[in-house]
This record gives C-alpha cells, structure tokens and sequence, in this order.
C-alpha cells in the first residue's frame, strides 16, 4: 500500500508541475495569436534545444529503442546515425526556413511552400499530409505514456483513466499557454527523459554484474543477438539506412518541428544544434544495456514494447522504477503535448484563416487554434483506448509520410527549376508507393522500407515532372531567389565581421 | 562510416574493445569523433556557410 501510494504521490507531482509552468508561462504571453503559435518568433537557445530535443524524443525513443534492440538485435543503434543526420539537417534546413519565415511571416509548411509553389493545392495536400500523418504518431505517444503511468501506479491508475489525466493535463497548459508552455516544459521533460533511459541503463545493467559483464554474457548466450542482421535476420543493413533516413527526415517534417524552426529568436542556435543533438545520442547506450539485460534475464517477453518497465519492477526500488517511469511518461508527454499544438496550428492557419475566415482577430483565431485542440486530443485518446499499435511499426507509417514533404521542401530551398506540379506529383505518388508497398505482401527489395521507395519516386517524379512543366512565374521565383541571397549574404557578412573582430 | 556499407564490415562481435563488441565499440567511436566534428564545425562557424 505504502508503495502505491508513493507511486501515485509521483504521478501526481509529475503532472502538477507542468501544469504550474504552463500557467507561469501563460502570463508572459502578449496574448497575440503569434505569439500563441509560434512564441512571436521570440525563442530563446536553451528552451530551443529542449523543445526540440524532448520532441524528437518519444516514446518511439524510450520504449520503441528498447523493444528494438530486445528482439531485433542491434539495428535500433542506427539511431546514433539518424540523431546526426537529424541536427545537421535542422541546421541547413530549419536555419533557412526560419529566415524565409521571418521574412515571409510563415507559420506553418503551408505557409512556406505554397507560397514558394504559388499553389493552393500545395498548400492543401501539406496541410492534409502533416494532420493526417502526426495522428497516429501522436496516438502512440499516448498509448505509450499512459501506460507507463498505469505501471508506474503500480496499476492503481488503469489505462483509461491515466491516458485521460495525460490528457486534460495538456490541454490545460497548452490551451492557457500555447507554445511557449509546451516549451518551458520541456525543459523539465527533457532533462528527465535524457537522464532516465541513461540511468536506467546503467542501474539495471548490474543485476547482471555491469555493462561489461553484460556483453560478455550475451556474447557467450546470444552472439547472433549482437550483430545485424539481428536474432531473427530480420534486421539488417537494409532496415538500418532506411531507419535512419525516414526517422531524421520524417520528425524534421512534422508539423511540431516546422514550429520549432520558425520560432526561433536567433539564428546562431541553428549552428550549434548538430552538436547538441548528436551528444545525446549517448543515451542510446541506456537502451543498449536496459535491453540486451532484458535478454539475458528475462527472455522471452510477449510484448517487447514492455521490457523496459517489466525489467524495472522486477530488479528496481519501487522509487527508482516510478521515476524511471515517469522519465519515459516525458517522452511521450513532450512529444504529445507539441504534435498536439502544432496540428491545431495547421487547422487554424492553414484551413480555418486562409479557407473560411482571413479577416479573422487575434482573439478568433486563439479561440479556434483551443477549439481543434480539444478535438484533436481527444481523437487521439479514442484512439488510444481502441487501437493500440507496435510503437516502431506506427511510427515509421507516420515518419513516412511527412517525410515526403523534405523533397518539395528541398526543392524550395535549393533548386530554382522546381514546379507545383512537379511537387505534387511526387508528393502524392511517393505516399501512394509507400502505402501499396505497406499494406500489400509485394516484396521490398533489398530490404528497404516501404517509405523509402515512397520516397525514391516521389524524387524521381519531382525532378522529371518539373522539368517538364512549365517553370513558376518570374516574379515568385524572384522574389525566393533574392530572399535566398540575402540569407547567403548575411551569413557571410556575419562570418567576414567575426573574422575582423579576430 | 555509420550509415554506408562499410558498417557491415565493423558487424562483428571480435575484436572485443574495452569490454564493448566490435560493432558497439564502432558505433559509439564514431558518435564520439562525429559529435566532435560537430562542435569543431560550430566553433568555425561552419566554414563559408555553404555547406551543401
């Protein structure tokens, strides 16, 4: 009894905190709706990180990596690889959104690449690809988190009742502080997360005598287990490349991270967040060691979505396991808490502003963005309660999917020649491709994923198609053209006035 | 080195480095020289900028 109450006394802290942040931020606002979406492009470097970290960080890292490496041997380590593709693509990628962002007053990927494309059909299709593909991801984030809550409880909170805490307790922050809230509590979330699944690691590695002892164990009992293509051959190269593509660019694509580009209050934290993000890929170790112990000691499991908990109640202090618990409650929460605000940020800019109402107020427009944040949550808690999926396997479906929007997006960016037409061509038969491929029992070559050969058509057709239409007219592309110079040259006034300071 | 075909040549057990598999030891050696170059990268302010 003493246990579950001290269980539940943590639950509770951990949900009363955000909330009291959410509120402190909540007085900052300015009360724009600017200010509500996109924080009046105003964000600091430290909160940067850690909202962008802790949003990446989901519960498709806490619980998906250790499920992974449980059953499918080491193809889950590829994550290191996808971390630093991830920062260096937010690097050349978000800096230049942000600019064009600034410059343009965008808001959301809409906004940015219908306008580039002069099309309104882009901006349809965008806004329909990141609602419809954040979804699921965002119901896995739920399923995730509210079950580790029910554990964490001691089962004292059941399924239900935790996903609908998980819940309200979002939507009372985001609702009273829009981004800003969902930033500052990432902060908390951020710093939990990362320390949890490395101190996870780590603890429970020495139920088998340390991470050393760990491996040499396993190489003597499980040596296939330690080597691609993984236990059941399942695993291999082919799965790792795709993994690490379609993660890195499916999260950067998300609508939550767009967010993440555009509210930026300076530039320079763009050119230290490779660095940042590629150092807490170490954490990657804690799920490492968590899971390959699971195998050891606990083999076998039917869910291995499960392992880390199951691991935790077994070998740990209640505390310990509760506060490891909550840690992986963060991911999910962090990552919920953002995808949440973002998709009514589409709904309301994108479909309600540009499509029904573009001379609406501050106030209105507040009010809607509150409006689809209730309806949003709560399809997803529906979906929580009766469609629980394989984290990884939902996961990639969604990543898949906003991925498709990197080859338009590069396009913008980088290529003059690019059309509409040529854009929504490969957007809607690169999803196509990948759906077929996905719920069909046609082969994958090579072992790629299905969302990799979405993703080789939709470049393919891009490119051809663009080529053969028709070129934008003059004086859009000019005017992308010059705002893309002077982001060049201000880059490198920047650098040539550093090198006179030295 | 982490995402080309030449990882399947680090996919061994042998040599065991400082306690860690091979494969282990090459991931975390790479993350560790890649987050290096990293911080490298952001202290030259990422050369000229251009770095596509």
């Amino acid at each position: 009894m003493k246990k579950l109450v001290s269980g539940v006394v943590i639950i509770l802290l951990f949900m009363i905190i955000p909330l009291i942040v959410g509120v402190l931020a909540a007085t900052k606002s300015d009360n724009t709706s600017d200010d509500y979406f996109i924080q009046g492009r105003n964000m600091g470097s430290i909160t940067t990180f850690f909202t962008v970290s802790a949003t990446w960080w989901s519960a498709f890292a806490f619980l998906g990596s250790n499920a992974s490496l449980y059953s499918e041997g080491p193809v889950y380590l590829t994550a290191i690889g996808w971390n630093i593709l991830f920062g260096i693509l937010y690097f050349v990628v978000g800096k230049r959104v942000w600019y064009l962002g600034k410059k343009f007053n965008y808001v959301t990927p809409s906004d940015l690449l219908g306008d580039f494309y002069d099309s309104e059909k882009i901006r349809v299709v965008v806004g329909i690809v990141v609602v419809v593909f954040t979804i699921p991801y965002l119901q896995i984030q739920l399923t995730g988190g509210a079950y580790l809550i029910e554990i964490a409880s001691g089962g004292y909170i059941p399924f239900w009742l935790a996903a609908l805490m998980f819940y309200i307790v979002i939507l009372i922050y985001v609702w009273v502080g829009g981004i800003r809230a969902i930033a500052w509590t990432d902060i908390i979330y951020g710093a939990i997360l990362l320390f949890g699944l490395l101190f996870a690691g780590l603890y429970l590695s020495n139920v088998v005598g340390g991470p050393i002892a760990m491996f040499e164990q396993m190489q003597a009992q499980y040596p296939e287990h330690m080597v691609l293509p993984g236990p059941d051959g399942n695993a291999g190269y082919g799965m790792w490349i795709s993994l690490c593509f379609i993660t890195a660019i499916g999260a950067l694509m998300g609508p939550q991270m767009w967010l993440r580009m555009y509210s930026v209050k300076n530039g320079t934290i763009f050119n230290l967040m490779p660095f940042l993000i590629s150092i807490i890929a170490i954490c990657y170790a804690g799920s490492l060691l968590v899971s390959w112990t699971g195998v050891l000691v606990m083999p076998g499991v039917e869910n291995p979505d499960q392992i880390l908990p199951l691991l935790l109640m077994e070998y740990a202090p209640f505390i310990i396991a509760a506060l490891i618990l909550a840690a992986g409650a963060s991911a999910a929460m962090s990552t919920a808490n953002s995808q949440i605000h973002a998709v009514s940020t589409v709904m309301t800019k994108d479909f309600y502003q540009r499509y029904k109402n573009p001379n609406a107020s501050h106030e209105k427009l507040m009010r809607i963005g509150r409006y689809y944040l209730v309806v949003f949550s709560a399809i997803a808690y529906v979906l929580a309660l009766f469609a629980p999926g394989l984290l990884v396997t939902v996961g990639l479906i969604a990543f898949g999917g906003t991925a498709q929007l990197i080859v338009p997006t590069l396009g913008a960016l980088f290529w003059k020649r690019s059309t509409s037409i040529g854009a929504l061509t490969g957007i809607i038969s690169g999803l196509f491709v990948m759906m077929i491929l996905q719920f069909t029992p046609l082969p994958l070559p090579f072992g790629l994923s299905s969302s990799m050969y979405g993703l080789f058509v939709n470049v393919i057709l891009f490119v051809v198609v663009s080529l053969l239409t028709k070129p934008r007219p003059v004086s859009v592309s000019n005017r992308f053209e010059l705002a893309l110079k002077e982001f060049n040259q201000e880059e490198h006034k920047g650098l040539n006035d550093k090198k006179n300071i030295a | 080195m982490l995402q080309s075909p030449i990882i399947l040549l680090a996919n061994r057990i042998e040599p065991v480095i400082l306690g860690l598999p091979f494969f282990i030891f090459w991931n975390f050696l790479w993350w560790a020289i890649l987050t290096l170059v990293m911080y490298i990268a952001y202290k030259l302010n990422w050369g000229n900028q251009k770095t596509e």
